[in-house]
């Protein structure tokens, strides 16, 4: 009997506390955001949809092999010597002609892992998260700014070029023949190697300071900013 | 009202029909408003805002949006479900609350029929319920709904008594099973010179009585903490589960018709029905029907209130809160209430 | 005799009951889930029932299956698992990172400096919180309380909003990374921290006196699925499903990983206030309370932390771990999350097996199931508080 009595005065003191919380709230301001109409502001490192600027890609393809989904997918053609690709902003070299830079953002985890290889930091994370489709293929946003005829072009020059190259070589080999057949009788001699001028890789290899290494991403991330800026310029101008 | 009626009406059926549709009217409005309400005020008690868009204002047409889409959808019957049964159950669950309204006085010049016995009226044939859910259980093929549907019969048939029991208390006071008899003698001023002529301050056994009449008929109507026949968490939809369309928006309505009817039969009971809370100020045919509303649906906030406040029981538990609790209560609380109209 | 042979095992029913007046009665067999709204996800129980009372509950698993272990070892970089770690415990994706980083750095014998400690426990420990918050929350829903579920999901959001000033991301973070972080922690972390460590504290009271000492909850939940300390440990259950049975088993305390001997604060366990030691509602107090503790973490590691460090400074160049194989668990929301990783010396990793502790935990739910009705099957299932992409993986 005590038990039933106290049950029932703990039950109904209990609903009566839980009714004054929820009467409480009922005047609380709410937490809502009524998105279309309203947005919240998101901060800085925000990761969303994936942008390259491909003018400063230099086709290293450090961010395709950094995504662990596989949702970038980067062709590059080799450039030929009488092209001048120019300089990125971050003053690194163009050698490669990117005739694809497709990222499927249907496939993007949004892990930014691809982001931070970039030595150019031309691919970045920008603040747009509304482009759903209602065809799976449009959500391959492509990148590269070559138009079929260019890339035909392209390949072309490289082709053309590989061609001169290897008649080059053939006549060289072809001369050298000649020369060994002529300088069999006279005696022996070594032909001269063409010395190979490819350099090794972008990455800078060095051991490094922190400090370089902490200069190096404020760097970067400055230069993130800027961009970031510039791009917010050109879209209020756009509007 | 029928004499009104018939002076711009031809008589006969046509008047009847207006007549009798005029509650349905009520129902159809007021459940449009109320889940609307329960939408906003789930809403603001969770510090979101509810529905804002549809209709411009607060999302005020969001239930008519909601009827209109539930209208359109594809009525789906379950390959293995009994088809006929499956399709009845909603009608008779709403018939059956719509025809209770026919007792409830909603103004001093408005009551669906004059029956002597309306209470005990409402009470019977707001069993057809059970009824309708058992069907739907049964008819859906489904297990969940077989659960949900005999978690109902046991819930309505017990929580049926401490209900009885607690209108009888009521009944020992006026003498009579007349709704609009009960309304008039709530009439005026009486106790203390300002507290109005309400059963609710007639004792303090009444109060005991409202409050234990308030408890069955949250169960009656199936409402939170004693949903359990239509619990989500646990049985998916209950006897819902297998109804989609406006079929289910049949099940919708009656669940909040329900709500008011019992409301209304607390207001009646307990707070005076259309009487005026300030005597004969705002008193009147019309102000008598505002105020019957506004006691039904402050009744109706108060569910809504604790729906989203409390978590729910258990069967077991909640047949112990009937039977071992709100029984014997009530039924003590009668026999007091009998004692204190010999002494006083 | 009637054989119902699905997937799994097979479950055979009593014979009919003959219940005297001409009916019988016999045992149903009811598919709770994969579709249903309480199972957390994509479990599906089997349940067989006599009226309401469950009599065996089978769980199936693998609905949600994704080869985790299988994908990691296509990775050809081992930072390259973490954004897959992250999906196992989709809602503790830092405590997730937090076990993996560990693991390869005590493979490589790396060392990282006090800076990234002190954020890799402030996340870990706000991560801890918002992840029980979601338990409490569903598990109140699951009782019917669907307002605190909310009134938790408000306070999460605010630790999320911290996450997502540090990483960018809300949900997975991919965050802290073999060696260090991905990045270092915005200049207003600190004052964030505070801040919501100070306005979360009301928050707790205000959960308790809703919920959990509302006396329906109270009666929904206490001396239901009753879980003996031997069976718990039998079972191998972890984190606070354990500690709810009065076990007072932390690997935080117990393992000493990262720094958290530096810290002071109690190991929560239950004591059967309400009912008997281990049943929901103890396993539901104790979620409460090591928030808490949490709290208290966070506030003694935003104390100490120190400002100076570069937090990328020992994230290796190329991640080639020797070869090998390591062992390395840590206490996630749900309890011990070990990984064992083998090295063959290449970028590759040549295995990552995951000890997932919601599937651990999971193991338990036919022991203590027997007897309870469907409605507390549904309490049980959300005190266990299994996240089914961790046990399916």
């Amino acid at each position: 009997m005590v038990k039933a009595l106290s049950d029932t005065y703990l039950t109904f003191k209990t609903i009566f506390t839980g009714m004054g919380i929820t009467f409480r709230h009922l005047f609380t301001k709410s937490v809502t955001v009524q998105y279309p109409l309203q947005r919240d502001v998101l901060p800085e490192r925000v990761r969303l949809k994936l942008h390259v600027n491909i003018d400063d890609c230099i086709g290293c393809r450090l961010c395709e092999r950094a995504c662990p989904v596989e949702c970038i997918d980067i062709g590059t053609i080799k450039s030929t010597d009488d092209d001048d690709l120019g300089e990125t902003s971050t003053g690194h070299k163009k050698k490669l002609w990117v005739d694809k830079f497709d990222i499927d953002m249907a496939k993007c985890c949004y892990c930014e892992l691809c982001v931070h290889p970039c030595p150019t930091d031309c691919i970045t994370m920008v603040e747009e998260y509304e482009y759903s489709t209602y065809d799976r293929n449009d959500l391959i946003f492509p990148f590269s700014d070559m138009t079929p005829e260019q890339i035909e072009e392209a390949n072309r020059k490289l082709e053309e070029e590989a061609e001169a190259k290897r008649r080059k070589k053939e006549e060289a080999m072809l001369a050298k023949k000649k020369k060994a057949e002529a300088q069999a009788a006279g005696g022996e001699a070594e032909g001269d190697k063409p010395k190979d001028a490819a350099s090794g890789g972008s990455a800078e290899t060095s051991g490094g300071g922190d400090k370089e290494k902490a200069a190096r991403r404020a760097e970067r991330e400055a230069r993130r900013a800027a961009r970031r800026a510039e791009r917010e310029a050109k879209k209020k101008s756009e509007e | 009202m029928q004499q009104f009626l018939e002076s711009f009406l031809p008589a006969g059926p046509v008047v009847v029909f207006v007549f009798s549709i005029i509650p349905l009217m009520i129902i159809l409005i007021y459940a449009l408003f109320a889940i609307w309400l329960e939408r906003k005020v789930a809403g603001h008690i969770q510090d979101r805002l509810g529905p804002m868009q549809t209709g411009g204002w607060h999302g005020w047409a969001q239930t008519i949006a909601d009827l209109l889409k539930m209208i359109q959808k594809e009525d789906i019957v379950p390959a293995k479900a009994d088809r006929f049964l499956f399709k009845m159950a909603p009608f008779i669950a709403f018939a059956a609350s719509y025809a209770a309204f026919v007792a409830i006085p909603f103004s001093s010049g408005y009551i669906g029929s004059m029956i002597d016995v309306g209470v005990f009226y409402i009470v019977a044939i707001t069993s057809l319920l059970s009824v309708s859910i058992i069907m739907a259980g049964w008819a859906s093929n489904n297990k969940w709904s077989l659960l949900g549907a005999m978690r109902t019969a046991a819930q309505t048939v017990s929580y049926e008594v401490p209900t009885v029991v607690t209108i009888l208390s009521v009944i020992i006071v006026t003498g009579t099973l007349n709704l609009m008899e009960v309304t008039e003698m709530q009439t005026g001023n009486a106790f203390l010179g300002f507290l109005p002529n309400w059963f609710i301050f007639h004792s303090p056994f009444m109060m005991i009585a409202f409050v234990l009449f308030f408890i069955a008929s949250l169960a009656e109507s199936h409402r939170v903490p004693f949903d359990l026949p239509e619990s989500e968490s646990e049985l998916v939809g209950g006897y819902q589960t297998e109804y989609s369309g406006m079929r289910w928006g049949l099940f919708m309505l009656t669940e909040y018709a329900d709500m008011l009817l019992l409301s209304l039969v607390g207001a009646t009971l307990f707070f005076g029905g259309w009487n005026s809370p300030f005597g004969s100020f705002m008193d009147g045919p019309v102000w008598g029907a505002f105020w019957m509303l506004l006691k039904g649906m402050v009744l109706v906030f108060v569910m809504m209130w604790l729906r989203w406040t409390l978590p729910r029981l258990r069967v077991d538990q909640l047949m112990n809160l009937c039977w071992k609790y709100l029984i014997p209560l009530s039924f003590v609380n009668l026999v007091l209430i009998a004692l204190w109209e010999m002494i006083f | 005799m009637t054989n119902v042979k699905e997937k799994g095992p097979e479950v055979t029913l009593s014979p009919p009951v003959d219940a005297g007046n001409g009916l019988k009665t016999q045992e149903m067999v009811i598919n709770m889930g994969p579709q249903h709204p309480s199972t957390h996800g994509v479990l599906r129980m089997e349940l067989t029932l006599n009226g309401e009372i469950v009599t065996r509950a089978i769980p199936h698993i693998g609905y949600l299956h994704r080869c985790f272990e299988k994908h990691s070892e296509a990775m050809n970089d081992y930072n390259k698992v973490v954004p897959y770690v992250d999906r196992m415990d989709y809602v503790a994706a830092m405590n997730n990172e937090l076990g993996y980083a560990i693991a390869m750095e005590r493979l490589m014998d790396i060392q990282v400096n006090d800076r990234v400690e002190y954020i890799r426990v402030l996340m870990a420990e706000l991560q801890r919180i918002a992840s029980h918050l979601l338990a409490l929350g569903t598990f109140g829903l699951d009782i019917g309380a669907f307002t605190p579920f909310l009134y938790c999901f408000i306070e999460r959001e605010k630790i999320l909003d911290i996450f997502e000033k540090a990483s960018g991301a809300r949900l997975l973070y991919n965050y802290i990374w073999i060696g260090g972080l991905m990045n270092d922690v915005p200049a207003d972390f600190k004052t964030d921290t505070a801040a919501f460590v100070k306005s979360f504290r009301p928050k707790i009271k205000e959960l308790n006196d809703l919920l959990s000492h509302n006396k329906i909850f109270i009666d929904r939940t206490a001396n239901v699925g009753v879980l003996p300390d031997k069976v718990a440990i039998n079972y191998g259950v972890s984190g606070p499903s354990l500690r709810g049975s009065g076990v007072a088993w932390d690997l935080r305390k117990d393992d000493h990983y990262s720094i958290y001997d530096r810290f002071e604060y109690d190991v929560i366990v239950g004591k059967g206030e309400m009912g008997t030691v281990g049943d929901c509602w103890d396993r539901y107090i104790v979620r409460v309370w090591e928030m808490e503790e949490s709290l208290k973490i966070i506030e003694q590691a935003l104390d100490q932390m120190p400002d100076e460090g570069d937090v990328q400074e020992a994230i290796p160049k190329k991640i080639r771990p020797p070869a090998g194989e390591i062992y390395c668990r840590t206490e996630t929301p749900r309890g011990e999350l070990g990984y064992y990783i083998i090295s063959d010396k290449s970028t590759t990793p040549f295995r990552v097996k995951a000890r997932a502790p919601s599937f651990v935990n999971l193991s338990v739910l036919p022991a203590i199931s027997v007897g309870a009705m469907v409605a507390d099957m549904v309490a049980i299932i959300g005190s266990i508080d299994i996240v089914l992409g961790e046990v399916d993986r």
